[in-house]
């Protein structure tokens, strides 16, 4: 049987088939709104949150908790993290430029730990390396670093400890110092969001820490598509998204729809004349890159990493090659090897039959707790993406400060492309 | 069994039978000795026999114990009649043979023994041919699968041929472990139509391997040898001859042994030494005693061990159709190439073939034991529902 023999004969079982919401319909809203600080847009960190504060003595004081974290990256997946606050990514932590920041670490891991924040400039001694500037924090050890933030930027913060694990495992947060001065490099929007990737085997539920290359989930903020949150904006609005990256490989971020600038690294802000419009940005492995445009064409917008292997759920490597061949004659007796079971065969036309795959549910089961290598549902048909994959949506009708998902993009008459008829273009020249 | 009240209708439906079917051999037996046991042959072949209905139809078609039964007035065709009237099963020390008369019966009981051991073997080689036949099926199939897409593939531009070399040569190695099953098929089936006296070119097929039994409580050596000395009629009669040749010897002297012996003059065998009062059925009866328990406590050996093999392999199996499971899946998400799903699935099937190889070799020590202790075992098997082997009967799933 071939596949579409099988959704011909299946028609009635696909009908009664219920797809998941989230494939369904689009990725959830912003789980918090943003939160002004000085003046300044905060930040909607996709699928996250800002991390609270007290003030004491003029000092702001945070506090981080290193522990395990039981999380879903996707619908029909959870991963065992190790995380903060509850979440892999941890919560972000804004404050602003001048601020004196007091921040708490308990650790609550089974192996000692540290934090080193990255790109931030501050006392050797608050930097945060195991055994270089401090001693790591043992299991159920509190620890407090304190320094003034003296520049304002996109930076992040991480473990400095048995680095290769913990960083596999998902420990990794963001750290944004927003500018003093009111109203200075102010956007509408402010998006942010880590790449990060594991290797989960099918079947199982934990990050192998032991994979240098050949990971199989690539995630923003810890979450693949269709369940990381789109981004949102009014028409003509200046929105920013800041990208930071602690894979062990670049990821050159394309989106769809606008002409971008990066106006800002880890490293700080790129004064105006330094920066050039790109629709990509790569993003190398420990950097942060810092995209800001004009959000002018109403519309949703894909927002990828242009890694098509990226953008793709987990798929075995190193795969027979079956493009273009005649699989009927094997197919028949591979069928009688497996009675009672469903065997497909699939690739002599490409792989886009995998999202059918995905829906097929109960008669094509995959192993437990696992990801399909490709699935989400658009207005026009299967979207065929998993991975480093969202939208930007927008909308003239949005009003400022709505973060809700406005749901599919309804298109002017005239404005989609469509198939071709009544047309002479068989005598175009080739 | 039909009784057939006098010779002649009998000879004259024989006659219209071989006339109409010359391929069938002639029968060669009178009327009244195994006749109809011979006529019956070519149904016993047709059908798929139980080891029960290989049992009943051996000890009265094997002819090479004809001289035996002819010797002790028995008819095959006659003992065939009373086997019929017994149920199953067929317990050849309790049903056949009865208690052991001491002495004199000893050669023919043993030869009956003999004899039931070789054809329960008989038929449990042709039952795991079977099912070696339908596994090595199964793996050509999957090599033929294999080499059908990389021929495929190649003729695609898809692969080298180095690249698909290896799994051409998989799949001609299979044919060829598929054609040497079939011949050793062919083999069984002689061997066990020998043994029932079926005719020649009959293809007697069986109903195949029994499922492992829950383990018994008798089965350990220990507790089968103890069973053994009150229950083994060979292990009795040894006893009895030594005892009674013990009553025959006289007490005896031994002279004090000069060594090196060659260096002395030895006592020919003529000479009335020392020692001539022992008796030689006393010599011959301990030793034999000693022989029996020997035998006993090895063939019970084999059992216990088999048995537990037998249990490792099927759990093994049980492990490898999982993997074979867990594969499709992985294939389904595109996590794994069908080449690898059809790896698992040989090694599944393989599996099953070494798992059924155990079951196998289980059920002969079994044969052996029972045979060992005279036709019959300390217990019976705790009856078990479960199938041997799920490759015996190819398509289970469609049958929920
Ligand atoms: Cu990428």
């Amino acid at each position: 049987m071939n596949r579409r023999h099988f959704l011909a004969g299946s028609a009635g079982a696909l009908a009664g088939l219920t797809l998941p919401a989230a494939l369904a319909t689009t990725a959830p809203a912003a789980a918090t709104l943003p939160r002004a600080l000085a003046g300044q847009t905060g930040v909607t960190t996709l699928n996250g949150r800002s991390l609270g504060y007290r003030m004491r003595d003029g000092v702001k004081e945070f506090h981080l908790i290193a522990e395990p974290v039981r999380q879903e990256v996707a619908p029909g997946m959870v991963a065992q993290f190790w995380g903060y606050n509850g979440g892999s990514p941890g919560p972000t932590i804004e404050a602003v430029e001048g601020d004196r920041v007091r921040i708490f670490v308990t650790n609550r891991l089974p192996e000692h730990t540290t934090i080193h924040w990255h790109g931030l400039l501050l006392p050797a001694g608050m930097d945060g390396v195991g055994g270089l500037t401090q001693p790591q924090i043992k299991p159920g050890e509190t620890y407090v670093y304190e320094f003034t933030l003296t520049r304002a930027g996109t930076f992040m913060y991480h473990p400095h400890a048995d680095e290769m694990v913990q960083m596999a495992q998902g420990m990794m947060g963001m750290f944004i110092v927003h500018p003093r001065q009111k109203g200075l490099r102010a956007v509408d929007r402010d998006y942010l969001l880590m790449l990060a990737s594991y290797k989960i085997d099918p079947g199982t539920l934990r990050p192998d820490a032991s994979e240098m290359l050949d990971f199989n989930l690539w995630t923003f903020n810890s979450r693949t598509f269709p369940a990381i949150q789109n981004m949102v904006a009014r028409t003509g609005e200046r929105v920013r998204i800041r990208v930071a990256n602690l894979t062990m490989t670049n990821h050159p971020i394309h989106l769809h729809g606008v002409h971008f600038k990066v106006t800002g690294t880890d490293g700080g802000w790129i004064p105006a004349a330094a920066q050039w419009p790109e629709v990509t940005a790569d993003v190398a492995v420990g950097q942060i890159r810092v995209i800001e445009f004009i959000a002018d064409a109403p519309g949703d917008w894909a927002f990828h990493c242009h890694k098509s292997h990226h953008t793709m759920g987990p798929m075995g490597h190193g795969l027979p090659n079956l493009l273009g061949v005649d699989q009927r004659a094997a197919t028949q007796r591979i069928e009688r090897l497996f009675p009672g079971q469903h065997y497909m065969a699939m690739g002599s036309e490409g792989m886009a039959e995998m999202q059918d795959m995905a829906a097929m549910g109960d008669m094509m089961p995959l192993p437990a707790n696992t990801l399909p290598m490709m699935t989400g549902e658009g207005p026009f048909g299967p979207i065929e993406m998993g991975g480093m994959f969202t939208l930007l949506k927008v909308r003239d009708d949005l009003a400022p400060g709505d973060y809700r998902d406005p749901g599919w993009y309804r298109h002017p008459p005239g404005t989609v492309a469509h198939p071709a008829t009544g047309n002479d273009f068989e005598t175009l020249p080739r | 069994m039909h009784s057939v009240p006098h010779p002649r209708p009998w000879l004259a439906v024989w006659l219209l039978a071989a006339a109409l079917t010359p391929a069938v051999a002639a029968p060669t037996w009178p009327p009244g000795f195994a006749g109809r046991t011979e006529a019956a042959a070519p149904a016993i072949a047709a059908q798929a026999l139980t080891l029960d209905a290989a049992l009943r139809r051996g000890l009265v078609g094997d002819a090479t114990l004809y001289p035996l039964y002819r010797a002790h007035d028995i008819a095959p065709d006659a003992l065939g009649d009373a086997l019929a009237r017994l149920p199953e099963p067929l317990v050849l020390r309790r049903d056949v043979l009865g208690a052991s008369t001491l002495g004199a019966s000893a050669a023919f009981e043993q030869r009956l023994i003999d004899a039931a051991r070789q054809i329960k073997l008989d038929w449990l080689a042709l039952a795991q041919a079977e099912h070696a036949v339908a596994h090595r099926r199964a793996a050509a199939e999957a090599g033929r699968a294999a080499r059908l897409l990389a021929e495929a593939q190649q003729a695609a531009g898809n692969l080298s041929v180095l690249a698909a070399n290896a799994t051409l040569r998989d799949a001609v190695e299979a044919e060829e472990a598929l054609a040497e099953a079939e011949i050793a098929l062919a083999d069984a089936q002689d061997a066990l139509a020998a043994r029932l006296g079926l005719p020649l070119g009959a293809q007697p097929s069986t109903s195949g391997l029994p499922a492992l039994p829950d383990r018994p409580d008798w089965l350990q050596p220990g507790a089968i040898a103890a069973w053994a000395e009150t229950h083994d009629p060979a292990l009795r009669r040894a006893e009895h001859a030594a005892a009674q040749a013990a009553g025959r010897s006289a007490p005896v002297t031994p002279r004090p042994v000069k060594l090196p012996l060659l260096a002395h003059p030895l006592a020919g065998a003529d000479d009335a030494g020392r020692l001539s009062g022992l008796d030689d059925d006393w010599l011959e009866a301990a030793d034999a005693a000693q022989a029996s328990r020997r035998a006993i406590a090895g063939a019970a050996r084999h059992v216990e061990q088999s048995w537990l093999t037998a249990q490792r392999m099927q759990e093994s199996r049980r492990l490898a159709a999982q993997r074979s499971d867990e594969a499709l899946k992985h294939y389904n998400g595109m996590l794994l190439g069908i080449y690898e799903l059809l790896d698992a699935k040989r090694d599944a099937v393989q599996a099953e073939h070494d798992a059924d190889d155990a079951l196998g070799r289980f059920w002969g020590a079994a044969f052996q034991l029972e045979a060992a202790l005279g036709g019959e075992l300390p217990g019976a098997w705790p009856v078990t529902i479960a199938p041997a082997s799920p490759s015996a009967n190819p398509h289970p799933e469609h049958a929920r």
